[in-house]
Formats: C-alpha cells, structure tokens, sequence
C-alpha cells in the first residue's frame, strides 16, 4: 500500500509540489494528470527516492522515503520520461545489469531476463544492441528493465510520449496487465483519453496542488452533478429554449453556434423522455435528443481553469 | 548482523561489482580495444629491440657501463611506464560518470538500492582494471630487464606497486573532475590539467627534496610520488620515530587516503537523496586528513619554527607555526567558493538557509558553512600544534594565537564574500566564480601590483609600508607581526559579519518570497 502524506518540494521561492496526499491500494493503476510543469515529475521523483521532500512523507508498504529509501528502491521500477539506455550493450546484458544492482541472485538472472522478456514481447531481441531497437521496443525494454527484481510499485513518467498508436496500444494493455498482477502502477500523463481507458483512480495536479483524486467515474460525476442534454433542431431554436427554461427540471438552456440546444437537467430519466415528447407535441421539428458524457478532459480542463491562483 | 551486511556490501562493491563487469564488458568489446594493446606492445617491443641490440655488444665495454647501459634500458621501460598511466587513466576515467549524467542514465541507477561508493568504485575498477592490464602487458620487456641484469625482481615489484598508486591517484582524480563536469570535454581538460598540475609538483618537489638531501636512501615519501621517478624512488625510506618506513609504503598510504577522499567528494556531489550522510562523511574525512597532514608538517618543522633572529629583532615561534597554519589551509581557497556559495545551476540548487549554524556542519547546505570553514581552522590549528609539540616544540605561545584569529578571520572575509556573491547573483556557478575571482583580486594581484609600486622607488626600503594594505601583511617573516595578525583578523571577522549581514538582506529581499 502506498501512503502519501503532505508531500510538499520547494526551490527557493517556488513551490512544485504543495501538500500532495493520496493513498493507493495493489493493484490500483493511478493516472497522474497535469499539465507541463505543474509538478507531476517533481512528485514521482519524490516517490523514486531521487528527489527530497523539503516536508511531508511517503511510505510505500511501511518504507518510509525518507527513512529507508534504500527499502523503498527495493520495491519500486521506476521509468523516467527519458530512456537512458546504453547504446553499447544487448538487450540481455542491460537487463542483466539492472538486474545486478536490483541484487537478484546471480543464479536467478537468466529465468528473471527471460521471464521479462516475454512479458514485454521482447525474446526475440534478447540478443540484439540496444540501438538497434525501435523507440517502442525501447520503451518496452525500459518497462522489462523497471521489472527486474518484480517491484510492488511502478513509477510510469510519461510512457506513452512519442510512441506510434501501435506502440501505445501494447503498451497501455501491458501496464493493465501490470496492475491484474496486483502491482500499484503510477502513470503521468497529459494524454487523457489515454489515461481513462486503463486507470481506476485519477488525480489532477496543477501547480503543485493536488485537485482532484479518485476512481474517474467518480470524479466526473463530481465534477457534473446535473446531467446535459442536446436537442437539435431544424428551426425555432430561440422558441424551443424560451419554452424549455419554463420546465421545472431544466435549470438552465444555451443555444450553441449550430443550433442545437444543450440544457442543464436535474430530472431523471422518465422526465427525460417526457421533456422530449413535449418538444415534439408542441410542434417543434426534432432531428436529435442525446444525453452529453463528460470525459476526464472535460473535467480537467473545469479543473484547471483559474483553479489555483 | 550487521557485520554481515557490511561484508557482504564490501564483497559486493569491490569483487562483484555490477557497473564495474558492464564497463569493462564494453571497454573490450570490438576491434578498438585489441588494436590499441596491439599498438601498445607494438611500441614496447620496439625500445625492447632497440636496448637489446644496444647491449648486445656489453662484452666489449667495462662491467660499469654496461651497468649503466642496463640500467638506463630499466629507466626507458618505467618511464614508458609512467606516461602510459599518466595518459591512460584520465582519458579512460574522465568521460565515465558526465556520460552517464548525458545519457540520463543516473537516475535509473540511482532509483535502484545503489549507493554512490557502489556505482563510482565501480567505474574506478573498470577503469583502473584497464591501466593495470597495460602495466601487466609490459611485463615481458621488463622481465628482460631483469633477466639482463638492468634491475631486480623487487626493484620491478615496488615499481609495480608505485605506477598502480599513481594510476589510482589519476584515475579518481578523473572520477571526481568526471561527477562535477558538465560535458565530457570539459571533464577530459579538467582531468588533465590535474594529471600535469600534478606531474609538475610533484617532479619538482620530489627532484628537490632528492637534491637537498644529498642523493641517499632516506628522503621525504613525496620523493616517490611522481611515476617518473619509480626507479629512484623504489629503494627509499622515511624514518618515522627512528623506524625506516619504505616510502613505497606511504606512497600507498597516501594513494588509498586521496583516492578515498575523491571518491567521497564524487559522492557527496552524486548522492540523490539523503545526501546529507555522504557530505558529512567527506567533511569528517576532509577534516581528519587535512588534520593529519597539518600534525605532520608540525611535527617534520618543529626544529624549524623555533625563535628566529632577524634584521629587526627575533621573531617568535608561535609567529612561525601560525604562518605554518596559513600554508597548510591555503589550498582551501579551490574549494572555498563549493563550500560557501549557493544558488541554481541546472540540477544543482543551493538555497539559503541562514548565516551560520552549528548543526548544519557537516551537512553541506550554505548554513553550515561558516561552522565548517572554522572547524577546518582550528582543527588543523589543534593537530598543527599537536605535532609541533611531538616535536619537542615549546608551550604554546600567544603569538600563535593571534595567527589563529588571524586565519579565522581571514577565512572568514571571503567567506562573507562568497555569501555576497550569491545573495547577488541567481547562478552557482557565476557567485563560485566572482568568489573565487575576489580571492585572486584581493590575495594574489596585489602581490606584483605593490611590488612594482614599491619598486618604483629609488628608495624602495621606504615604501615598504604600501605592503600594510595587503592582506597578508602579517605572513610577512621580517619582524614580529603577532599584534598584527590579531589586528587584521579582528578587522576581518568584524567586517565579514558586516557584509554577511548586509549579504543576507540582500538575499532576503532577491530570493525568499
């Protein structure tokens, strides 16, 4: 389990992180989501134990960071946005290296190797130079160097950046695969469709506050108590929003730039329908009536806008 | 337990060293490593056949020329010997962590359960492991100058042994100028620069001590460190309470003791987190070594700062040894401005976090560095004292203490300097090198600025007050300037309080929200 308390960095004046808490379970996979500099790095290298906390903690099954970060790298892979591969070594020797220094008993190395190279689809390569690797093998490969010494924890910077949708496909069902294996898995990104397809918990940072954190669903329902609805029609759009205001349910109506009209509506779904054949006994031509899903980029983007002054 | 840990971390770091088998993996690997031994022996076997052919015709000179003839084959081959360490270990060590730091491969290092002494004793031994094969390589064309009759095996063996200190010397030399270099080219210059710097210094003092003490066996282990001199070197001794120590011995002392200091200062600058542990260790090691070092020159000058006649009269001892105490710590002014300014440079941020205090000593954040700078002082003033009584020196003279405050005060100043710098500047580099430009401005310029002033003069004894407005006036060893030197540190310490003061208004007014 992974508890984060207060976590706070500061650079002099500036203050990258503030306050940071959250708790994760095994087997969570957590979208951090932010924009660039808002300080979702600066957080994951607290957790990596290469950065210090100026206060605040972490403990990541009762290791402290502060502590015994040595206990803590025992039990982390960490990825960084960057690959820092060595160009002059085989795939095998790389991991045999990382392997080495996770201290992974000498006589484990080869079925430890093997076994990440196939879970990373990698076997193929196990002979080939690192550089001769494309960036989506590569990011694999980092990924197999980051499950070495089988972690609880991994500390995903930015995976998916510059892979091809292929590459990020593999990628994203090979990170759920991490997290059916009960691993707490810590994926940063900006790419938030990305993030809501295999995360279950969510937390949105901007300028180093913590803003929202939870499974996604439910912060977007938080985020959107009344349910939008679109209707769109072929004419009296001015009429039809006069008419709905005037509906117990409806507690507000916009009429977009094309001429549908999107209402906030507290009603359930019984007068959801009932709304719509209203619409239409009253002689308004209906040529579309759906219900708006906010997504995580909805949410963010409320989120973050004028959020943290 | 934790015995066993410990072991098993030492067995690890030093015979199974991860980083070390993955260097060396690559340093062999392709045609570049056999064409450059093939090189290597190419040339040696070359000046083997040239000596060989020169001695083939022995049996028509005189048994002690042909002595010297082998001898001088002996000579050629260690002194072959000695460039190859001095040119291969920085060039194999320098580019070895700042490539890493490029590669952005540190981190993925560092985030696994790695302490900085695993990873850089690990790129020393690939390293050094390098340099010790073409010294094994050359075995063979030095064996021949035993079986020749131009040395012995034990002569080749301390010889051995020397060369390998020398290439340990350079090669965590190299390691240091590699953890704080930027790229690799200035890591390489860096890395050089100190290989010749310390070629240099070490030929002079090592051909001068060997002259003054009339060409004997027992010289100054400083003789024997150079690897120019292994061969003259390889038979000498110190006489250490009336024990002859062989200096191959020192040397080795003195070789593990540097090393051991570089490698704690490349960790101290590498350590990711927690690195407060490994500041302290190299401050705690810094310290006992500079302390040592001041008991033995206390010790090696106690005949030497006993009351001395001048022209004006007789100068105290006291006055001596604190003159003694201001060259012992005078190369703290290279490390001066790391150990005192702050700022933001890249990766490296140093920020104010005070002016001074005690419990920060050996922490290394810019409130600890006053304490530490002063610990420094008066520890080597403590061990200087300390030798020269081991010495047979006297009681301990109050001239000598006014030299003490002298040294405080002036370590001090720029210590305030420093602290201004960087309440001025955002950069750590900019307030390191304005800092260290004021120290060269204030203690080494005036030194020909004043001599030609004084100089100038038909009269030139007259003007020799112009010298009282340098601030090293009382180092000076013409008359007693004990008063002096407890004038100038007071005026000192007064004034480096004032401008830290004065700095850190600055500083809160510039940096703190």
């Amino acid at each position: 389990m992974l508890e984060v308390k207060n976590l706070r960095k500061e650079y002099g004046p500036l203050v990258a992180v503030e306050g940071v808490s959250f708790n994760l379970q095994p087997g969570d996979i957590f979208g951090f989501i932010g924009s660039n500099g808002a300080g979702k790095t600066t957080t994951i290298r607290m957790l990596s134990t290469l950065l210090e906390p100026t206060s605040g903690t972490a403990s990541l099954n009762n290791a402290d960071i502060r502590k015994d970060p040595m206990d803590v790298r025992r039990m982390i892979g960490y990825m960084p946005d960057f690959f820092g591969l060595y160009d002059d070594v085989k795939v095998w020797e790389y991991l045999d290296f990382f392997a080495a220094i996770y201290q992974v008993p000498t006589k484990q190395r080869a079925d430890v190797i093997d076994n990440v190279l196939e879970l990373t689809d990698l076997t193929v390569k196990k002979q080939s130079f690192v550089q001769s690797l494309s960036r989506g093998m590569q990011q694999r490969l980092c990924l197999a160097r980051c499950l070495v010494h089988d972690p609880a924890m991994l500390l995903l910077d930015e995976p998916a950046s510059g892979l091809d949708p292929r590459a990020r496909a593999e990628l994203k069902e090979l990170i759920a695969e991490l997290g059916r294996m009960g691993k707490i898995v810590i994926v940063s990104s900006h790419i938030l469709p990305e993030l809501a397809d295999f995360c279950n918990t969510v937390g949105i940072i901007e300028k180093g506050q913590l803003l929202a954190f939870g499974p996604v669903n439910k912060i977007v329902e938080g985020m959107q108590p009344n349910r939008v609805l679109s209707a769109k029609l072929i004419s009296n759009h001015a009429e039809a929003a006069r008419v709905l205001t005037d509906l117990p349910n409806v507690l507000s109506v916009e009429v977009a730039g094309d001429g549908e009209l999107r209402m906030d509506f507290n009603g359930d779904h019984e007068q959801q329908s009932e709304l719509l054949t209203l619409l239409v006994n009253r002689g308004f031509k209906v040529i579309g009536f759906r219900e708006e899903h906010a997504d995580l980029e909805d949410v963010f983007l409320k989120l973050t806008t004028g959020a943290v002054q | 337990m934790k015995a066993a840990t410990w072991t098993q971390e030492t067995f690890a770091t030093y015979f199974n060293n991860a980083t070390a088998q993955r260097d060396f993996r690559v340093q062999l690997r392709g045609g570049r490593s056999v064409l450059l031994f093939a090189l290597y022996l190419g040339i040696l076997i070359l000046v083997g056949m040239f000596v060989y052919a020169d001695t083939a015709g022995l049996e028509q000179v005189s048994v002690v020329e042909a002595q010297d003839r082998l001898s001088g084959f002996y000579s050629v081959v260690m002194w072959i010997l000695g460039s190859t360490v001095v040119l291969v270990a920085p060039a194999l060590t320098a580019t070895t962590v700042v490539m890493e730091r490029q590669r952005k491969s540190l981190d993925l290092v560092f985030s696994a359960p790695v302490l900085p002494k695993y990873f850089l004793v690990g790129k020393m031994i690939a390293s050094y492991r390098y340099t010790w094969m073409l010294l094994v390589l050359a075995l063979p064309v030095t064996a021949t100058c035993v079986v020749l009759g131009g040395s012995s095996w034990s002569d080749v063996l301390v010889a051995y042994v020397l060369l390998s200190m020398h290439a340990l010397m350079l090669t965590s030399a190299a390691l240091l100028m590699s953890t704080l270099a930027p790229k690799p080219v200035s890591a390489i210059i860096w890395s050089y620069a100190i290989a010749i710097v310390y070629l240099i210094v070490t030929s002079i003092t090592g051909m001068g001590l060997s002259f003054m003490s009339g060409g004997g066996r027992e010289m100054p282990f400083t003789t024997a460190l150079s690897p120019f001199t292994v061969t003259s070197a390889a038979d000498t001794f110190t006489r250490i309470l009336s024990m002859e120590v062989p200096n191959w011995i020192l040397v080795t002392l003195f070789a593990l003791a540097v090393s051991k200091l570089f490698i704690l200062a490349a960790g101290a600058i590498l350590a990711p987190f927690g690195s407060s542990k490994d500041v302290a260790s190299l401050r705690v090691h810094a310290l006992l070594y500079l302390m040592a070092v001041a008991l033995y020159f206390g010790y090696a000058g106690a005949s030497t700062v006993t009351t001395t006649a001048t022209s004006a009269g007789s100068v105290d001892s006291g006055s001596n040894l604190g003159r003694m105490l201001f060259m012992v710590i005078g190369p703290l002014f290279i490390i001066l401005p790391l150990l005192t300014c702050y700022g933001m440079d890249g990766e490296s941020r140093f920020w104010p976090n005070g002016i001074a205090k005690v419990k920060k000593t050996l922490n290394g954040t810019p409130a600890g560095a006053l304490p530490f700078l002063w610990l420094i002082v008066l520890g080597a003033a403590t061990a200087l004292y300390a030798g020269e009584q081991l010495g047979g020196g006297g009681a301990i003279s109050p001239a000598y203490l006014s030299y003490v405050v002298f040294a405080l005060g002036f370590w001090s100043f720029f210590w305030s300097l420093g602290r201004m710098t960087s309440a001025f500047l955002l950069g750590l580099r900019s307030a390191r090198t304005l800092q260290f430009a004021s120290f060269l401005v204030i203690a080494i310029l005036p030194v020909p600025f004043l001599s030609s002033i004084q100089s100038s003069q038909s009269n030139w004894r007259a003007n020799e007050w112009v010298w009282d407005y340098y601030i090293l006036r009382p180092l000076w060893v013409d008359v007693d300037r004990s008063f002096q030197a407890l004038l100038y540190g007071a005026v000192l310490l007064i004034g480096s309080w004032g401008i830290a003061i004065l700095a850190e208004n600055v500083c809160k007014r510039k940096w703190l929200p």
